[in-house]
């Protein structure tokens, strides 16, 4: 029956597509495409959602009955993309339910609020794909929603449910007069979850094949752990300190064999950088962008410029808000702070686009500016982690939902 | 204190491969290069003490250990020059609680937690586990606390090492029993005494060996019946296969002694007693004839009888005069601190414990009570390199640690080049 329900909201929004609107040519001083070299006097070509074209002024035409927007002082890159983000619901109230430990049951699909204030200031920020997920009051908050910041409805805005499992392994979920105390009880109720996901899922696998003709029992709260082991989506993790993140690199991902995001990775974790690096994993950084290393070196190191000196490949390194901890728009004052502390600033921009759509899996459809790519795009007045140049217009599924020229914003 | 070359430290060995790894793609050789120690004296342990010896290293393992004058380096080895100091092997502890952080080793909703374990606790970087180091103890059992009657299991590592993995010694390293003296039930619970405490370790032990029966059977081909794996005796089939121990928080005579006959001579497990203070040297005889059973004492040495005679037992003594063999210590740290199980050892020499087996007590003892004695616990070619260098006897306090190697790799070097 939920797998049913699934199948419903995964095909509708393929099945509706909203009006298409008029096609556009962006023009510009500077085109940052980030999977490719940058532009200079540059033009976008987007039609039916898409971008259609992209590449100099010069040699790139613009068909007859496209909307020129002329904006040839500003720059053109990819709307941002944040993995970590609470901001879709209608306050906070919906982002915790904690009376077990465990609720793989739970999903934020259903809490939703199309154009609430905080997705209005997402879009005004360039922010244009977030992962919205539950909170860390519970070992398993329950699953969370990939989403477009735009749109009126949730068909719109929805890219993919579930868009990751949220585990939060410690620092935060602790259950003070519960099992769950510390961190060996917490770590055990995470691993007894997914063991009874994975017989679960073994079970019905092997039913569907005809490899067993026993039926198993339906159970909806492991029901939407079968496509953890599919890999259909990744667990993301509220993971910090060095322990921590250890254990959720060893119990989901070498124990589980799970798609993992590392999420917050924060205070001394980047320790274990050269094991996270040897693995196929993905990590997530902030909100808090340094650490304060007070035994070895007593300064300041910034988190995401240790995991890439640890050895973590720099396509897999991305940077969040945990919005609204730090406001959706300032997302790239979190890029800003990363390279302010070390971080190569090419790395800090695929961090906000590219790396977090390829680590949430939708690296195919958004995260740079390429033909057929989702046309989600921002016009600034310079660059992307300038915070003195304004955003100019910021479009998602190539339809301008924020224009500070005209005042014009996702709402209308 | 003659001047020595600095090598490479195994942190830039660490620091050095890992920026070659992230710009090169290759992996880093973390092999020490060969090593030669000379030292004034080499207390092998198992094989006597060696005046004016050489300990050759390599690959993190012993390669050779004898008299300077016969035991020849090979070519290409850096020979560190302590002539004026003592070798020994690094010391074990079997009752610690430092590799995580304090609030992660009890989780008290259940009187009995076997499914719970510390391995996933472990912060490789903790600075409880450098004094450790620094203090010569290389290898330490971490252990869950006494809040409940079984708290879990914990993990064998040593106190240095690049990564989780490198310092694993063995994952399951012991199942942690409190027989009494901190877990009873007082919100209500069964358990508030120790009939009720008993009760539920036998229940779970019952359970546990009828499991691990039916597994040995379906697996040995004599059942053909699968039993369903229950995740929460699942850790307990080692502890009747004889894979790992069961060590228990027991002290009293009255105490330890059903301590030794549950786990001892009912489920024939392979059993470290651990504490055994207070009144439980009383029961020291008893525990004597029980030949295999291991025991851990500390962190108090000493029992203070006011009403006998009047004055400090020594433990430790009391048990070896009694015949009890397998006897090493404990700090039970950070109850005593980590760094301070030499004290220990010299407590119980002060009052009374013959002082040749007490280095035994803090290294091939604890070694062979947990079952590693053919990796730790002795300075043997083949075994690991874990040694530390000190400017006098392992029990002197006034004589300073100058080197520690964990696995042949340098976890503590003192600093200053000179004298204190």
């Amino acid at each position: 029956m939920v797998s049913a329900i699934l199948a419903l909201i995964l095909a509708a929004a393929p099945d509706a597509p909203p009006p298409a609107p008029p096609p556009l040519a962006i023009r510009v001083a500077r085109i940052l495409p980030v999977t490719a070299p940058p532009i200079d006097d540059g033009v976008i070509l987007c039609r039916d959602g898409k971008i259609e074209a992209l590449g100099p002024a010069r040699t790139l035409p613009v068909p007859p009955g496209y909307t020129v927007i002329d904006a040839r002082d500003d720059w053109a890159f990819p709307g941002f993309v944040d993995l970590h983000s609470h901001i879709a619901s209608e306050n906070s109230s919906d982002l915790n339910d904690v009376v077990y430990q465990i609720n793989t049951d739970l999903r934020n699909l259903d809490v939703i609020v199309p154009g609430n204030e905080l997705l209005v200031d997402a879009v005004e920020g360039g922010v244009t794909t977030i992962l919205f997920i539950p909170g860390s009051g519970s070992n398993s908050g329950g699953f969370g929603t990939l989403l477009k910041t735009a749109g009126n409805t949730l068909e719109e805005m929805l890219v993919r449910f579930p868009g990751a499992l949220k585990i939060a392994q410690a620092g935060n979920p602790e259950r003070p007069a519960d099992l769950g105390r510390g961190r060996m009880g917490m770590n055990w109720m995470i691993r007894n979850v997914l063991r009874e996901g994975r017989e679960y899922h073994d079970a019905w696998t092997a039913y569907e094949s005809g490899a067993s003709a026993e039926k198993p029992e339906r159970v909806v709260r492991l029901e939407l752990l079968r496509g953890l082991f599919e890999r259909k989506y990744p667990i993301l993790v509220h993971t910090q300190i060095f322990q921590v993140v250890q254990s959720s690199m060893r119990i989901l991902h070498d124990e589980f064999g799970l798609w993992v995001v590392l999420s917050h990775t924060t205070f001394d974790g980047y320790k274990n950088a050269p094991e996270i690096g040897k693995r196929d994993l993905y990590v997530n950084c902030g909100p808090r962008e340094y650490d304060f290393n007070s035994t070895a070196e007593r300064r300041f190191v910034g988190i995401a410029a240790k995991y890439l000196e640890g050895g973590v490949p720099a396509d897999r390194i991305s940077i969040n808000t945990d919005a609204p901890v730090v406001p959706e728009s300032q997302l790239f004052v979190q890029a800003a702070m990363a390279i302010r502390y070390g971080l190569d600033p090419e790395v800090a921009l695929r961090g906000v686009t590219i790396n977090g759509a390829r680590a949430i899996g939708i690296g195919d459809r958004v995260g740079s500016l390429e033909p057929g790519k989702d046309a989600d795009i921002v016009v600034k007045g310079g660059e992307p982690f300038d915070a003195r140049t304004p955003i100019k217009m910021t479009i998602v599924n190539g339809k301008i939902v924020h224009d500070a020229t005209t005042k014009k914003t996702a709402r209308d | 204190m003659t001047r020595r070359r600095r090598r490479p430290r195994a942190i830039d060995a660490l620091v050095l491969g890992a920026a070659a790894a992230a710009t090169l793609g290759a992996a880093p050789d973390d092999t020490p290069p060969g090593l030669a120690i000379r030292a004034a004296k080499i207390q092998t342990v198992t094989s006597g003490a060696v005046d004016d010896g050489v300990i050759v290293v390599r690959g993190g393992k012993i390669e050779a250990v004898g008299p300077a004058r016969t035991t020849a380096v090979p070519e290409g080895y850096e020979v560190l020059d302590y002539r004026d100091s003592w070798v020994f092997p690094g010391m074990i502890d079997l009752h610690s609680h430092i590799a995580g952080m304090g609030g992660d080793i009890n989780d008290m909703v259940h009187p009995t937690n076997p499914e719970l374990r510390t391995y996933d606790t472990i912060d490789p970087d903790d600075e409880d586990l450098k004094l450790a180091a620094a203090g010569g103890v290389t290898t330490v059992l971490y252990i869950p606390g006494s809040g409940t009657n079984v708290s879990g299991f914990g993990c064998l590592l040593k106190t240095f090492g690049a990564s989780l993995d490198d310092m694993v010694v063995r994952r399951y390293g012991a199942m942690k029993v409190a027989q009494a003296f901190n877990p009873e039930r007082r919100g209500g619970d069964l358990g508030l005494s120790r009939m009720g405490m008993s009760w539920g370790l036998h229940e779970l032990l019952d359970r546990a060996r009828a499991y691990t029966a039916a597994w040995d059977a379906f697996e040995a081909g004599r059942s053909d019946e699968r039993p369903e794996t229950d995740p929460t005796l699942e850790p307990l089939k080692g502890l009747f296969r004889r894979e790992y121990p069961v060590i228990i928080h027991t002290a009293g005579a009255r105490d330890i002694v059903s301590t030794a006959r549950m786990f001892f001579d009912e489920y024939k497990l392979w059993t470290i007693i651990t504490h055994g203070c207070f009144d439980a040297h009383k029961a020291a005889p008893d525990l004597a004839r029980r030949d295999g059973l291991y025991v851990n004492l500390g962190p108090r040495l000493f029992d203070f009888n006011p009403t006998a005679e009047g004055r400090f037992v020594p433990v430790p003594k009391v048990y070896a005069d009694a015949g009890v063999e397998r006897i090493s210590f404990c700090t039970d740290a950070p109850v005593v601190p980590q760094e301070e199980l030499f004290l220990q050892a010299a407590m119980a020499v002060r009052f009374g414990f013959p002082p040749e087996r007490a280095l035994r007590a803090v290294t091939i003892e604890p070694a062979e009570a947990i079952g590693i004695a053919d990796r730790t616990g002795s300075l043997e070619p083949g075994k690991d390199a874990d040694l530390v260098v000190k400017d006098g006897d392992p029990f002197d306090p006034a004589t300073p640690i100058r080197l520690v190697l964990v696995n042949g790799k340098v976890a503590f070097e003192w600093k200053s080049g000179s004298k204190p």
